[in-house]
């Protein structure tokens, strides 16, 4: 394999394909990275065996060839080579990369023991705008749960209906739905897709362009133009969670979201283990509350209009700034019902999303 | 090699299994694991197998670099299969996913489940991951009496000076009587005093699987690191530990790490050390160099509180009477109590009437095995003819035959357990006998018990045929 590259370009696709290296004792080798020819593109492919890479970069071929190679040392000098133009010549397992000034080699592995990348060549196609989609997913992939141990809600519940795409992630303690009209599918479908390469993907994901889910025999494709992610999909139900979202509510609250966010952010100084922050609440009337024996206790009057029942409601308070931050607008609503069941959080200017979150026991 | 021949008789999974043998053997041991664990056949057809595949990547690999070996593997056990598909099969979390294996059946997912309104509570009440401990038991609902003193005040002052005044301290008792709630309070406490103090609760059946674990995996000084750098160990249930010298290995060399940097040991079983009889020397003189406290059975009044203390609890009126009356028909077991009363409440909710004493005599006659009372002579010596299938007259008579001495023996004892009669009754009941044969035949029993736990069992069968409506 001989190819000349760009040093950044090349850098910026390792940076994104070492986020997918596996480390496995038995296969060595999915701790390296792929690097081939693939017509006039470069292809560089990174896998854990449940999820994989494939980021393609323009580059002038010489020759075709392939090779496995350990990241760390090629992105390490990539950092620090101060020429813009690359050549990369693989013979025998080692590499060599060739600037005007400098000459290095690194030692790499034969890449015949390279996993095989999947190929998804579904009809299933959803198709939606980064700058629509990446928004809805930062908010709820926050709320998916990251164990294994209940694998239904492991992951985003992706549901496209005729004219609505439905997002959902919960992990039982809160639940975060969002809803985008804003897309192409050319059947209806569903999935759960895994929390892992939804997270990697908000990370690498270019805003201006958009991204394609292809779904094919348990496997996802999430392509964008030159990045690829593969995996498989989470083969369970999801659960049936309509009924859990609250309905008929005794008390609303409006509440300036800066100002109630800094205050719950603040409870991280005083909550005890179970991260609890006390809302108390009387017609237009609201206190925050953080009282832990161990530290002290703190109050904050906050400026919010109340209707309804009066009561005192406990939050985890790092679920309850997640589901502000969520939120855009300068006034938030919360609807409850009482003291022990689910609140309903969201922004009446962005009905299309909504996070539910059930109280902690407060004494 | 040869063929099997009756190969057509073959399940999936035997065909499969014995595929993957042969594969086995033609490939290196890290492929082998890393493509071919999770594998299955989910499916035969007209000769056409479909193989289950934990991911996208196993099928692509399979599919070609393994699809020749894998097709020859299957034709070899059965001539009649001509193809194999792949499809990727239900997910299975990773190993390394998995490092808390009785956590994981716990939150095992029945298939379609839906999440109930509890589950999304239920978080105060969940398991701390870095202690093991349930914070449901503390202290405060720990109630104390003359039959737990001892253990409650040891345990009060190992949280005050940890490592020091007891160390280990060995706490038994019986089933139900509340060991588990006395170590876990007393890890909870500690955890409240000392945040920053590492406390750890394990039973000691799931101590084991994690050595077994450890050792599949060669981990042991992985396993032995996170044991020996805790502030307390609390192990429940060391008597299982007891079985197997091993374990008892293991545990010999954390006790002997942590005791000697003055850390705290708590141990619970469910007898005192020198009754483990499989317990090694070195491990009992131990656990009795520290403070050994028993937690016996709850008087009457103790019992009362305890039940009161629940009926608080649960925020549910019930009259004393009933309360007395329950205290007094369950005796022996603090977790029967609680049973009992929770079956009263749920049943009085049932029906939507107030709890009444009439009504908490009827439930229990079918909780409680109080109905003893009715028992009679005949009534034993029936149910003890009919089990070992001998003539009720041949336990009164005074034959030595082998077949008859051990039911007659069996009959003294209960008589003598259930009925609590005298030494001299029972012997005129059967069949005009010297008290001492009596005395005898109840303690060979009693010693019995210990070494056969046949004998437990048999007794248990006899006894429900004694109860029996």
């Amino acid at each position: 394999m001989v190819v000349t590259v760009l040093r950044t370009t090349l850098r910026d696709a390792l940076l994104v394909a070492e986020r997918f290296l596996g480390k496995q004792l038995s296969l060595p080798i999915i701790g390296n990275i792929l690097i081939k020819t693939d017509s006039q593109k470069l292809k560089i492919q990174a896998t854990n065996l449940e999820m994989g890479v494939e980021v393609q970069i323009p580059a002038k071929i010489a020759r075709e060839g392939s090779i496995a190679i350990p990241p760390r040392v090629l992105s390490s000098l990539l950092q620090t080579l101060p020429d813009e133009k690359i050549t990369l010549e693989e013979k025998e397992g080692v590499i060599t990369l060739e600037t005007d000034s400098s000459q290095s080699e690194i030692r790499g592995i034969i890449s015949k023991d390279f996993p095989i990348m999947p190929q998804i060549k579904g009809k299933t196609k959803v198709t939606i705008k980064n700058s629509i989609l990446i928004p809805q997913l930062l908010r709820i992939l926050p709320s998916i749960s990251a164990s294994d141990f209940k694998p239904g809600i492991s992951g985003l519940f992706f549901r496209a209906g005729k004219k609505q795409l439905t997002l959902t992630g919960t992990d039982t303690f809160r639940l975060a739905e969002a809803k985008i009209s804003e897309f192409a599918a050319t059947e209806e479908t569903s999935a759960i897709i895994p929390l892992r390469p939804l997270q990697e993907f908000v990370k690498i994901a270019d805003p201006d362009q958009e991204t394609t889910f292809l779904f094919h025999e348990g496997q996802v494709a999430i392509e964008s133009e030159n990045v690829k992610i593969v995996t498989r999909l989470i083969q369970d139900r999801y659960p049936d969670y309509e009924n859990l979202i609250p309905k008929d509510f005794s008390t609303s609250l409006f509440i300036p979201r800066d100002e109630m966010l800094s205050s719950v952010k603040l409870s991280s100084v005083f909550s005890s283990k179970l991260n609890d922050v006390v809302l108390s609440y009387r017609p237009n009337h609201l206190m925050l509350e953080i009282l832990n024996p161990d530290v002290g206790k703190h109050t904050k009057e906050i400026n919010a209009k109340v209707s309804g029942k009066s009561g005192r409601i406990g939050f985890n308070y790092r679920y309850l700034s997640d589901a502000l931050e969520g939120l855009r607008s300068s006034e938030i609503s919360v609807s409850l019902i009482d003291e022990t069941r689910p609140a309903l959080i969201r922004d009446d200017q962005d009905p299309q999303f909504f996070t539910i979150l059930m109280p902690i026991r407060i004494s | 090699m040869w063929i099997l021949k009756t190969n057509s008789h073959m399940t999936h999974e035997e065909l499969w299994r014995n595929a993957l043998q042969e594969i086995e053997l033609a490939t290196t041991k890290a492929n082998f694991i890393t493509w071919f664990k999770q594998t299955a056949i989910a499916d035969l057809r007209d000769g056409i197998i479909t193989l289950s595949v934990p991911n996208g990547f196993a099928r692509e690999w399979l599919k070609s670099k393994y699809h020749k070996s894998i097709l020859r593997a299957i034709r070899n056990l059965n001539n009649d299969i001509k193809d194999v598909e792949y499809v990727i099969g239900k997910y299975q979390p990773p190993e390394e996913s998995r490092r808390r294996p009785s956590a994981e059946k716990r939150y095992a997912p029945e298939p379609g489940v839906v999440i109930p309104d509890e589950e999304f509570s239920l978080r105060d009440l969940s398991v701390d991951p870095d202690t093991n401990l349930n914070p449901r038991y503390v202290f405060e609902t720990f109630i104390v009496g003359s039959f737990n003193e001892l253990a409650h005040a040891a345990g009060q002052s190992i949280v005050k000076n940890p490592g020091t005044t007891y160390n280990p301290l060995f706490i038994y008792g019986g089933v139900g009587l509340g060991k588990t709630h006395l170590i876990q309070a007393i890890g909870n406490e500690m955890m409240k005093q000392n945040p920053t103090r590492k406390v750890r609760y394990v039973p000691a059946e799931r101590f084991m699987g994690e050595i077994v674990e450890a050792l599949k995996n060669q981990e042991m000084s992985r396993l032995k690191e996170k044991y020996r750098s805790v502030d307390m160990l609390i192990m429940d249930d060391i008597q299982f530990i007891a079985r197997t010298e091993k374990m008892q290995e293991e545990f010999f060399h954390i006790f002997n790490a942590l005791y000697e940097r003055n850390k705290q040991i708590l141990i619970s079983s469910d007898r005192p050390p020198k009754s483990i009889p499989t317990l090694e020397e070195r491990l009992r003189s131990r656990f009795e160099g520290g403070m050994i406290a028993d937690i016996g059975q709850p008087d009457r009044e103790t019992r009362m509180t305890i039940l009161k203390a629940k009926a608080d609890q649960k925020g549910i009126v019930i009259p004393e009477e009933a309360l007395w009356y329950i205290a007094d028909s369950i005796k022996t077991n603090v977790r029967e109590l609680e049973g009992a009363l929770n079956r009263i409440v749920i049943s009085a909710k049932l029906t939507n009437s107030p709890i009444t004493i009439e009504e908490t005599k009827r439930i229990l006659t079918y909780i409680s095995q109080e109905p003893r009372r009715f028992t009679s002579v005949k009534k034993v010596l029936k149910a003890v003819a009919e089990f070992y299938d001998v003539e009720e007259k041949a336990l009164t008579n005074h034959s030595r035959k082998k077949e008859v001495v051990k039911p007659r023996q069996i009959a003294m004892y209960l008589l003598r357990e259930e009925m609590k009669s005298s030494f001299p009754f029972i012997g005129e009941k059967l069949g005009k006998k010297d008290h001492t044969t009596v005395i005898h035949a109840c303690k060979k029993i009693t010693n019995e018990l210990k070494n056969n736990p046949m004998i437990e069992n048999e007794l248990q069968m006899i006894k429900e045929k004694i109860y029996e409506v």
